[in-house]
C-alpha cells in the first residue's frame, strides 16, 4: 500500500517541478544604439493615474506572486509570462563595490553608456524613444516577486508615475530590489495593457496605471541595483 | 517472475531515496498552488500608527513638506520630513532609502528590500509599518522546488524527476493479478490518467 501511495504521489508531483531559469552564462555587453533626440514639451499621454487607484483589491498578506497567472490571463507574451517561455540569458547576479564604496548588484549585460532619459520624458514623449536604447535611473518601487521578470522605476517627486522595466529574458531582478536605486539600459517599447494586467499591477503591486490602454516599458539588457 | 521481484526492490529503494524530496516538493507544491491567495515566501505584518502631519512633525520655521505642495523634487523638505518621521517612530537610524510613491505616500526603507518599510501619508499623518519575513520552511522548500539555486540542483532535480517517473511506472506494473494492472490497479491508473486529461479538456483545450 505504501508503495502504491508513493507511486501516486510521484505521478502527481512530477508535473509540478520546473525551472524558469537556465544555467549561467558569462555576462557580455550588447550592442546599443544611441537615442539622442531631445524630448519636446507637451502633455503626458502615458502618465499613470492617481495613487492607490486599485488598492481596494489588494489583500493583506498577499504578495506579488500572482504575476505569472495574471500575465497568462492577459494573453502572455509580455509581463512575467516572458520568463516562462524563453531561457534567461544571464540568470546570475554579481555584487561589486563601486567607486563611492557602495555595494552594487549587477544583473544582465554590462551597461554601455546609452543616453540617459527620465521617467517623465519617457512617459511624455514615448514616440521619440520607441525602438531606441536608453538608460533609465531611479528608485525601484515594485518588482515581480514570483518570476522576478520586471521591476518598476519610480519618477522622482510626488507623482505616481513609473516605467516598468522587463528584465526577462535578459536577466532576473535580484531579490529585495524594491527600495534600491537602479540604473538600467534597454529598448523602449509601447505595449498594450489588458484590464487584467492593469488590475494585477494596481492590486498586487500598488502600481496604478490609470485608464491607459498602452504603457511605456523598457526591455532591459542589463541593470545595476544600489 | 524475477523481474517483478527486482522491480519491487528497485521501487522500494528508489521510494526510500525519494521520500525527502517527495515531501519537500509536496509541501512547496501546495504552497505555490495557492499563490493567488497568499505570499508563499514571506509573511506580512502591518500596523498603522499616527505619527503626525508634516506641520506637526517639522518644527516651525524649518523645511516643511505638506500635501498641498505640488508634485516635484523637494529634496530639502523631504529630508526634513524623513528625519522627523524616523524620530517620531523611534527608529535609531535613518532609512536606507526613501522616496515618494505617489502624492500621499512617502516610503521609507529600513531593511533589505521592502522587508522593513514605512509608508507615511502626509494628508492623515498616519504611517503604515510593514514588515515582511521569510517563511523559513516554505521559503527553503520553494527554493528547491522552484530551482532557484540552479546549477547543480538542476541536475539533482532532473534525477528526481526521472525517479518519480520510475516510481509511477514501476508501481503500476509490479503487482500482478486482480490487484494489478489487469484489475483494480488498471482502473486506478486509468482514473489517475483521466483526471489531468479531463482538466486539460475543460480548462485548456476548449
Amino acid at each position: 500500500m505504501t508503495r502504491i501511495s508513493i507511486a501516486l504521489s510521484a505521478a502527481t508531483l512530477f508535473a509540478c517541478s520546473g525551472s524558469p531559469a537556465t544555467p549561467s552564462t558569462p555576462a557580455a555587453a550588447t550592442t546599443a544604439s544611441a537615442a539622442s533626440a531631445p524630448a519636446p514639451a507637451g502633455p503626458n499621454p502615458y502618465a499613470v493615474g492617481g495613487e492607490h487607484a486599485g488598492c481596494a483589491e489588494a489583500k493583506a498578506g498577499q504578495g506579488e506572486h500572482a504575476c505569472a497567472e495574471a500575465a497568462q490571463k492577459a494573453g502572455g507574451g509580455h509581463d512575467c509570462g516572458a520568463v516562462m517561455g524563453e531561457p534567461i540569458k544571464f540568470p546570475d547576479t554579481a555584487v561589486v563595490t563601486d567607486a563611492s564604496g557602495a555595494k552594487v548588484t549587477v544583473a544582465g549585460a554590462k551597461l554601455t553608456g546609452a543616453p540617459l532619459v527620465s521617467v517623465a520624458d519617457l512617459l511624455a514623449h514615448p514616440d521619440t524613444y520607441v525602438g531606441k536604447t536608453v538608460r533609465l535611473e531611479g528608485n525601484v518601487s515594485a518588482m515581480c516577486g514570483h518570476m522576478r521578470a520586471w521591476f518598476a522605476v519610480q519618477a522622482p517627486g510626488r507623482s505616481a508615475d513609473f516605467v516598468r522595466v522587463f528584465s526577462a529574458p535578459a536577466f532576473l531582478v535580484p531579490e529585495n530590489a524594491v527600495g534600491t536605486k537602479a540604473r538600467t539600459e534597454g529598448v523602449v517599447e509601447v505595449i498594450a495593457t489588458s484590464p487584467d494586467t492593469a488590475r494585477h499591477l494596481a492590486g498586487e503591486h500598488e502600481l496604478a496605471q490609470g485608464a491607459q490602454q498602452k504603457t511605456v516599458v523598457i526591455r532591459a539588457t542589463g541593470a545595476e541595483f544600489i | 517472475m524475477a523481474w517483478r521481484r527486482t522491480l519491487l526492490f528497485l521501487h522500494r529503494d528508489v521510494g526510500y531515496l525519494s521520500t525527502g524530496l517527495v515531501i519537500a516538493y509536496a509541501i512547496s507544491g501546495f504552497a505555490v498552488n495557492h499563490r493567488q491567495d497568499w505570499n508563499y515566501n514571506q509573511s506580512r505584518e502591518s500596523e498603522t500608527v499616527y505619527v503626525g502631519k508634516p506641520d506637526e512633525l517639522v518644527p516651525p520655521g524649518g523645511a516643511t513638506t505638506t500635501a498641498a505642495v505640488p508634485p516635484g523634487p523637494d529634496a530639502q523638505g523631504d529630508a526634513a520630513l524623513v528625519a522627523a518621521v524616523t524620530r517620531a517612530l523611534g527608529r535609531p537610524s535613518p532609512p536606507r532609502n526613501s522616496f515618494w510613491r505617489g502624492p500621499d505616500r512617502l516610503s521609507l526603507f529600513y531593511g533589505a528590500g521592502a522587508t522593513d518599510t514605512v509608508d507615511y501619508h502626509p494628508s492623515t499623518g498616519l504611517a503604515d509599518l510593514i514588515v515582511l519575513r521569510d517563511r523559513t520552511v516554505f521559503r527553503s522548500l520553494n527554493f528547491l522546488h522552484l530551482n532557484e539555486g540552479r546549477h547543480l540542483w538542476t541536475y539533482v532535480a532532473d534525477v528526481f524527476a526521472v525517479a518519480l517517473a520510475f516510481l509511477a511506472v514501476s508501481g503500476a506494473v509490479m503487482i500482478k493479478g486482480r490487484q494489478g494492472l489487469r484489475g483494480r490497479g488498471g482502473v486506478l491508473v486509468a482514473l489517475g490518467v483521466l483526471v489531468p486529461l479531463v482538466a486539460l479538456l475543460l480548462l485548456r483545450w476548449t
